[in-house]
């Protein structure tokens, strides 16, 4: 799937939330409903499209099914922006003590 | 680089300085002052200005930018090109930075940071054989934009009346 459709994909806040929340562990349909307003067949719907995108794998377990999240497929573009996620805060610390620097 | 076609979250930062908009404009606007906390760079601020940074780390190649709006010392504004070497090639990775500088209330600067636009665009055709080693392959790729369109860093300054 190309990147730019990854995006479209998680435009959605609420999937995006989703998928956010399955980064950080397993979790059940029920489970991750409890954390949410939206109904069931809600999360469901956001999980299928996050699983359609390969952003989203699922295991059964017995009668369960877990989702987890697959964070790699979001290669290159979202470490990419995450990089300069953490970046710009930095360079900006650095502009301050520059500033300092310069005469007016 | 349409907004519609990159729905990906944009970096958008704010924060206010003591130092007043005219003395913040020339830590933008003057390479001397740029490279000291952004990268190395041959910046001549006005509109169209091709110019480049380059990144400290030694694998990685300039970064070829072009100035899309100068408005001393309110906003300056430059897309960038950056090259991303993975397994499945080497594509551009493509981006907008807008830097607002507006005065506060204690004559200081408020500054807005926004890096968007985020884009995958084409693939690099490569003219090396694919049993090339990935390494080889960046080596290669570095020397192939130097003698294209990137300038060398040049010492340039510009200095805007206040």
């Amino acid at each position: 799937m190309p990147e730019t459709e990854l995006f479209r994909v998680l435009a959605d806040p609420t999937r995006r939330a989703v998928f956010e929340q399955l980064c950080r562990g397993e979790m059940s349909v029920s489970q991750l409903k409890a954390g949410f307003t939206v109904s069931q067949p809600a999360i469901s719907q956001h999980l299928g499209a996050l699983k359609d995108a390969g952003l989203v794998r699922a295991r059964r377990a017995g009668r369960h099914l877990y989702y987890r999240s697959a964070p790699q497929a979001l290669d290159p573009l979202a470490q990419w922006v995450q990089r300069y996620r953490e970046l710009w805060p930095a360079r900006l610390e650095k502009l301050k003590r520059v500033l300092k620097d310069i005469d007016s | 680089m349409s907004e519609a076609n990159s729905p990906a979250p944009a970096i958008d930062l704010e924060c206010d300085l003591p130092e007043p908009p005219e003395k913040v404009w020339r830590a933008l606007s003057e390479p001397k002052w740029l490279g000291r906390w952004l990268l190395p760079t041959d910046l001549r601020a006005f509109p169209g200005a091709r110019f480049s940074f380059r990144p400290t780390e030694r694998e990685a190649g300039p970064i070829a930018c072009e100035v899309l709006e100068v408005e001393p010392p309110r906003r300056l504004r430059w897309r960038q090109r950056e090259v991303h070497v993975s397994e499945g090639g080497e594509r551009f990775i493509d981006s907008v930075v807008t830097i607002d500088l507006g005065r506060n209330a204690n004559g200081g600067t408020h500054l807005r940071l926004q890096h968007n636009g985020f884009e995958i665009s084409s693939v690099l055709v490569s003219s090396l054989s694919a049993s090339s080693k990935v390494v080889g392959l960046k080596a290669q790729r570095r020397s192939n934009l130097r003698r294209s369109e990137l300038a060398a860093p040049i010492e340039c300054c510009l200095r805007w009346a206040a």
